[in-house]
């Protein structure tokens, strides 16, 4: 037995989506197209090994929490597919020309909230709907317009494979909150404060998903699933105020409310 | 002060995401009254296939995977901007890739 062995193994027990013989053919694309394309997934591949950060810190606070077994089990599953997407974006980033990034990644260590002033159970309600229900879900949705997008059929199959994942990612939050409605429901202050959060929420991620504009992309960047970066705050609002608010209303939280009037402020 | 507010309340990739989190709450509500015709024309049927195929029981993340590429790939390129574009490789870059969760901030007291 080695790691490598081990990891291959558990790659394979996660994989939802069947293997592809696609390979890359760059010389159907302009290259300024293959170049932005490019761009995005070593960005991705940073942004998908920093996310086990993420999901790690969130399985501990959910065990503090006493949330069920399975409930922390999928939390460290979904840390594992973050590398495994690491990798996978990686491989894309390497078929569209670019440099092997090298992994493990150092620096840009993740942390998350600890929300000190309210209960575990609550801290991790908080976390577990931010990261999931708020973030995930506007991957799922980013994702999706991609997948609409693309032509190329490399480019297809890589896409669905992370968007299977991030499926289960972006209702691992309402599934989470389902486990503790009963518990919710006899505590209308912390509904109350969840829902005070969400509106602090909201706001910081508009931010976080607020890029500075680039040129938009042309029949070749769509091809290859391009989502300029300017596109995705709009696809977080229209994701947060159809889909995500009206789902949490369903917990008794005000999220409707909590959306339309986000602040920075407490 | 107004917040900023969706334009296109209707996208496909909405109406998979909404599909995907009500389905995952304790009531399904029913969906023939929010999913309007596409941009294309095309009915807006499917939306509720996707409503439904999320909500089966079990793990459905492959299935729904399926779903988002089954029910878009009807309508293909009728939400794309296919004009052409002066940008150079140096024009990309900067972020905007990412599809993994944000680390969730703590809220001033």
């Amino acid at each position: 037995m080695t790691l490598e062995q081990e990891y291959r193994a558990l790659r394979e027990g996660l994989r939802r989506i069947e293997p592809d013989a696609h390979t890359f053919d760059a010389s159907s694309y302009e290259p300024a197209a293959v170049a932005r394309v490019r761009a995005l997934w070593v960005d991705r591949t940073q942004n998908e090994y920093r996310s086990t950060f993420v999901f790690s810190a969130l399985a501990s606070q959910l065990l503090v929490a006493g949330a069920s077994l399975e409930a922390s089990a999928v939390t460290l599953r979904m840390a594992q597919d973050e590398l495994v997407h690491a990798e996978r974006c990686a491989g894309v980033a390497v078929a569209l020309g670019g440099t092997p990034p090298t992994l493990p990644l150092t620096g840009g260590v993740a942390t998350i909230a600890k929300h000190a002033n309210v209960s575990r159970e609550e801290c991790a309600l908080r976390n577990v709907v931010y990261t999931t229900c708020i973030s995930e879900m506007t991957a799922v949705a980013h994702l999706t317009l991609s997948l609409e997008r693309a032509r190329d059929p490399f480019m297809r199959h890589h896409i669905r494979a992370l968007l299977a994942d991030e499926t289960l990612h972006g209702r691992f939050g309402f599934h989470y909150l389902e486990s503790w409605a009963d518990w919710l429901g006899d505590r209308p202050g912390v509904r109350a404060s969840l829902t005070r959060y969400l509106r602090f929420a909201f706001a910081v991620a508009e931010r976080e998903f607020s890029w500075p504009s680039r040129a938009p992309g042309n029949a070749d960047d769509d091809a290859l699933g391009y989502v300029a970066p300017q596109e995705i705050v709009e696809i977080h609002r229209n994701t947060m105020e159809h889909a995500v608010a009206p789902a949490l209303a369903r917990f008794g939280l005000d999220a409707e409310e909590a959306y339309r009037t986000r602040t920075f402020a407490p | 002060m107004a917040l900023p507010s969706s334009r296109d309340l209707h996208p496909k990739y909405v109406r998979f995401a909404r599909a995907l989190a009500l389905a995952s709450t304790l009531a399904l509500p029913a969906c023939s009254s929010e999913a309007p015709a596409s941009s294309s024309g095309a009915p807006a049927q499917d939306a509720s296939t996707g409503e439904k195929d999320a909500g089966k029981a079990g793990d459905a993340s492959t299935r729904d995977a399926a779903v988002a590429d089954g029910s878009i790939e009807r309508d293909a390129g009728s939400v794309q901007d296919a004009s052409t574009s002066d940008a150079t490789a140096e024009d990309s870059g900067g972020g905007g890739g990412g599809v993994g969760p944000l680390p969730p901030p703590d809220m001033p007291a």
